[in-house]
């Protein structure tokens, strides 16, 4: 089976501007089966073929290179796995989808206003409390990079799933570690990003996956593909992938 | 399984004359190695969930599943001899995430002194097994760093943020440019400068986010740290103190002239370290005569990021390659932390199979 594996959200927001974007480049995505069917197609290149899935889920299979091409955040693919950023090629951002991974801790906190002071309280903390500063999190691998970076150590994190920006006012945690797109969630739950807190600006990209099974007739699809985007992004693409 | 079974049956022989071989499990409670070396382990930790959602790790290590395995014992406290030869797990940038280790974990030795010396030598020993006859010795002694730091002139809630960092050069180095160069203070003007005013202030704000004042972190610890912070700005910690902080760090060399280096950096500050000093004279003095054929080095801000370490600290490395061949050194804080009721001395060390194997091949 040779032809090209696009993923693309399955729902929401995402979905829509995706398949906004794709028209936009010409290249029209159906969902015949409307929102409960995972396989679409676009009519100017019946060769690919297309699969809705989770924006999280494309980040792990481009990863594992299940699929070739794919529509996901870069807070995902980093979070899918610690170096799973190497095991993809970003092609395209798309302008849409825009979100911050910040740090984020209680505004009363008025001693804190860069990370490096909370290098600092953390390490007070485990003197004082004889435990680890919390901070909660579904982003366990870009926390411990950015944490790493910034010199701490005296931590540990509390994963979390969902309501993330509610764990200091639960007790779960200290501080969290979220994605924010306006900010006005952080300001409901009184937090607070510091100075240098920005840890990564996600948006959505086109993704190609260095691990899937590239034969001549997948490499001349994807460079159509992407040329479709904007002419000479496709070669861009694939000299990146093979080099 | 190895070619090298000759060199294992003979490295497990010695063990066993020095010390009790023991195979604790390989499925271990995470949280023994979160709670005592927090995410920076825990990155490395191959992880898996039990029904109960009780997380569980491969052993990264023997250190801590004997140390555990020790305090459960009714032996607390008498000393004991434990030897080790297994594989161990960890997630690595390269290299099979399964790998041997052997090594030693003395606990509650008569004299730590002498223990440090045969767990050295039994590395310098296993080492040469594999054909690395003179791999370099790179010698730390945390007790040094954290005399000095308990003397020099700091204001004390400094004292264990920097000792937090020993070890960690860019971070350490971070650390000392701020104290160096006051930073401008950043927080809010417009705050009420009586300090139980303040405390009321972020207690109300605390209370409107609905955080606890019970637990995380308190009115009183926020407000105390920013008057610090305040003061800082102001230039709080003597330029002196940092630079013979600096100066005290950089050392690092041949043994025996750094061993007269931070010998003058003491007597020109005056800072009293006569004994931990005392101590490394004694330890180079014994290293020349045991073992001329080492070439050792001395580096004071040599230490494993785990502040359970308190006395001299080692590293084996290739004399080629400059790999990490063994690692060891006293860590008299572990066994407290882990919740013995008092301070029981410990020293151990760990020496890499497959890198020794590895050297051995080329």
């Amino acid at each position: 089976m040779s032809s090209l594996l696009l993923a693309v959200p399955s729902k929401g927001r995402l979905e829509q501007d995706t398949r906004d974007a794709f028209e936009k480049a010409g290249l029209k995505i159906d969902r015949p089966g409307g929102a409960r069917s995972y396989l679409g197609t676009i009519d100017a290149m019946p060769e690919v073929t297309v699969r809705f899935l989770s924006a999280s889920e494309i980040a792990r299979e481009l990863i594992s290179g299940k699929i070739d091409l794919g529509v996901t955040g870069e807070d995902l693919i980093h979070e899918a796995a610690e170096t799973g950023i190497n095991q993809v090629v970003i092609a395209k951002p798309l302008n849409f989808g825009q979100a911050d991974v910040v740090v984020a801790l209680p505004k009363s906190w008025i001693d804190v206003t860069a990370m490096r002071d909370l290098a600092d309280v953390a390490s007070d903390f485990r003197h004082r409390h004889g435990q680890w500063l919390r901070v909660a999190t579904k982003y366990v691998n870009l926390t411990r990079r950015y944490f790493s970076a910034h010199g701490i150590a005296e931590y540990r994190i509390v994963e979390s799933l969902g309501a993330t920006e509610a764990a200091p006012a639960s007790g779960a945690a200290e501080l969290i570690v979220d994605i924010t797109s306006s900010g006005s969630t952080l300001e409901a739950n009184q937090l607070k990003v510091p100075t240098d807190g920005l840890i990564l600006k996600s948006e959505a990209n086109l993704v190609a996956s260095k691990t899937a099974d590239w034969s001549a007739e997948k490499k001349s699809q994807l460079v159509a593909l992407l040329d479709q985007f904007k002419p000479g992004l496709g070669e861009q693409a694939l000299h990146t992938l093979t080099s | 399984m190895s070619d090298f079974s000759d060199q294992r049956a003979e490295l497990a022989n010695r063990i066993g004359t020095l010390a009790e071989l023991v195979s604790p499990d390989i499925l271990q409670p995470a949280d023994l190695f979160f709670d005592l070396a927090g995410e920076d382990i825990g990155r490395r930790l191959m992880l898996t969930n039990g029904p109960d959602g009780t997380t569980y790790c491969l052993r990264p290590d023997f250190t801590l599943p004997i140390a555990a395995q020790y305090l459960a014992g009714d032996a607390v406290g008498l000393s004991k001899n434990f030897g080790y030869l297994g594989p161990v797990f960890r997630q690595r940038d390269y290299g099979p995430f399964e790998f041997d280790q052997a090594g030693l974990e003395f606990l509650a030795p008569k004299d730590s002194d002498k223990t440090f010396s045969e767990v050295m030598h039994f590395a310098i020993e296993a080492s040469a097994l594999y054909g690395e006859t003179a791999p370099r010795l790179h010698l730390g002694a945390v007790d040094l760093f954290e005399t000095l730091l308990a003397k020099i002139d700091l204001p004390d809630v400094w004292r264990p943020r920097v000792r937090d960092r020993f070890g960690h050069d860019a971070a350490m180095g971070r650390l000392l440019d701020r104290l160096a160069v006051p930073e401008q203070f950043d927080g809010a003007n417009d705050l009420p400068s009586d300090d139980a005013e303040l405390t009321q202030k972020v207690a109300a704000e605390m209370d409107a986010a609905g955080l606890s004042p019970y637990s995380g972190r308190q009115a009183e610890e926020i407000v105390a740290r920013y008057r610090e912070k305040q003061m800082l700005a102001q230039a709080a910690v003597s330029p002196k103190t940092v630079r013979i902080l600096r100066e005290f760090l950089s050392i690092a060399g041949p043994a025996s002239e750094q061993a007269f280096r931070v010998a003058g950096l003491a007597k020109k500050v005056g800072i009293d370290l006569d004994e931990p000093l005392e101590k490394l004279m004694t330890r180079l003095t014994e290293l020349k005569a045991t073992a001329p054929q080492i070439a050792v080095e001395f580096d004071a801000g040599f230490s494993p990021r785990l502040d359970y370490y308190t006395g001299h600290v080692f590293e084996l490395t290739a004399n080629k390659t400059g790999e990490v061949l063994a690692s060891g050194g006293q860590y008299d804080r572990l066994l407290e932390r882990m919740g013995a009721s008092g301070r029981i001395s410990a020293v151990g060390c760990a020496i890499w199979l497959d890198r020794l194997e590895l050297g051995a091949k080329r």
